[in-house]
């Protein structure tokens, strides 16, 4: 995106080039005349383009092996920083809502964000939903509620609350917040 | 309220949108086809998604264009490092490292140094946007998602300028430009010879050896090559035709000049190839 009457940068531009879905020479001569500027560039690129699409069978080198092996190494250790965190970013009307599309009362909704309810005892379709709603996913949520996530988000409110270890089945939180028992049946089917 | 079915969609896979802006503007997205694989592979096990995933033959109606491959990978970055996810990314990579021109070159006779440093600088980089894209959204994949060989093409331009900055390769040539003129010898080699009008130019092993020859020229003189290859007039008298001069803010007698001498070190480069 650039500003009225800003040039957009030679990155920007070459990266467009790049993904055109007809790279041949019209669609070069057409950046040539709008980016005068990176000519070089772009003729390198569109010759990189035009390089055929090299698809070699043989087997990889060791050295390609080892490559591939280091990279994996590095890839799996970048571990996905929202999983901590992921209800950072909701508003206090984020959750009310959250409470809406779920249909229960906002007590429950508290203690799932506190992580105060057992994460196995919370119904796989049901976590979807939750999930879902909270912008999340069934894995980052699983992640956040591992013990060493738990001290973490509960911290700052220590206040009155039960100390980490006192987590509850998600039944017990529905009978809890006095949700009634046919909707607390729903709620806990696994399947529609 | 209360309506179950709100959220709960099986059949229906929602997309990521896109990120990136085109230099217009608008949101980026991904080829239609591309999507409806993905709709199609997102309901499958991971197994069958590992089983399509390894076919390498482009031509082969189960074959997944990488654009999937790199959606599944970011898709997949909260999943906990599974094995099937491993694999996926092993598959992924290894398409990558095979794209890249090797260092040896096919007969083993020779080691080029400037694809060995490129191949590591594209990969490395590669690999780097997508361990970077776990934790914050990076923007740049989004472009192996639109169009996985041209963005690997941008990711290759970039390593090839940098090696030849460091290789000094950019360097103005030798010769006087002022005179614009080439010793008779190179005037001589370059005489009449034309390596795109070769009987064997349609011969793959005649264009690989070709390719590289082109890739050894000085900048300049390689960005003449190709343009010539794409059809464009070196000089014209219409003032709107685009031409070779003209792109490169060079003379016609200039880019003539180079011409030659990039023709002359190709009728070299390829008669050497033929005495091995």
């Amino acid at each position: 995106m650039s500003p009225a009457g800003e040039r957009p940068s030679r990155e920007s531009v070459l990266d467009a080039f790049a993904v055109e879905s007809e790279p041949g020479r019209s669609t070069l001569e057409r950046y040539l005349r709008l980016y005068p500027e990176y000519a070089g560039a772009l003729i390198d690129l569109s010759r990189e383009l035009s390089r055929e699409a090299c698809d070699d069978a043989a087997p990889l080198s060791g050295v390609d092996q080892a490559l591939i092996d280091a990279a994996w190494s590095q890839h799996a250790a970048a571990s996905p920083a929202a999983a901590a965190d992921s209800f950072a970013a909701l508003t206090v009307d984020d959750w009310r809502a959250v409470a809406r599309a779920l249909d229960v009362p906002r007590q429950v909704v508290t203690a799932l964000r506190e992580r105060r309810v057992l994460f196995l005892s919370i119904p796989r379709r049901f976590l979807q939903r939750f999930a879902n709603a909270t912008r999340s996913t069934v894995a980052q949520l699983e992640a956040s509620w591992r013990p060493g996530q738990l001290a973490g988000a509960r911290s700052y409110k220590a206040d009155g609350k039960p100390t980490a270890g006192e987590q509850v089945t998600f039944e017990q939180v529905l009978i809890d917040a006095g949700v009634p028992a046919d909707r607390r049946a729903l709620l806990l089917a696994e399947a529609d | 309220m209360g309506q179950e079915s709100d959220i709960h969609h099986t059949s229906e896979v929602k997309l990521t949108p896109l990120q990136k802006r085109r230099v217009s503007g608008e949101l980026y997205e991904r080829d239609p086809k591309i999507k409806a694989l993905i709709a199609e592979l997102a309901i499958v096990s991971h197994d069958e998604l590992i089983t399509r995933a390894v076919i390498t033959k482009r031509s082969d109606p189960a074959y997944v264009p990488s654009e999937c491959l790199v959606y599944f990978v970011r898709a997949s970055r909260h999943d906990n490092n599974e094995a099937w996810f491993e694999r996926l990314y092993r598959i992924l990579t290894e398409r990558v490292l095979r794209s890249l021109p090797r260092a040896e070159s096919s007969d083993g006779e020779t080691e080029s140094l400037t694809h060995g440093v490129i191949r590591d600088k594209v990969f490395g980089r590669f690999v780097e946007l997508l361990s970077a894209d776990r934790t914050t959204y990076v923007d740049k994949l989004d472009y192996f998602e639109v169009r996985f060989d041209g963005a690997l093409a941008s990711l290759r331009r970039d390593a090839q300028e940098q090696a030849w900055r460091d290789e000094n390769r950019s360097q103005p040539l030798e010769y006087d430009e002022e005179s614009g003129e080439l010793s008779p010898e190179v005037e001589a080699a370059a005489g009449a010879y034309d390596p795109f009008a070769a009987s064997d130019f349609d011969d793959p092993a005649y264009r690989s050896r070709l390719d590289a020859a082109i890739e050894a020229l000085p900048s300049e003189q390689s960005r003449i090559i190709h343009m010539l290859m794409q059809g464009f007039p070196i000089d014209s008298k219409e003032p709107d035709v685009m031409t070779i001069a003209k792109a490169l803010g060079r003379s016609e007698k200039t880019v003539r000049t180079y011409r030659n001498k990039a023709f002359a070190a190709l009728r070299a480069a390829m008669a050497d190839g033929e005495e091995r």
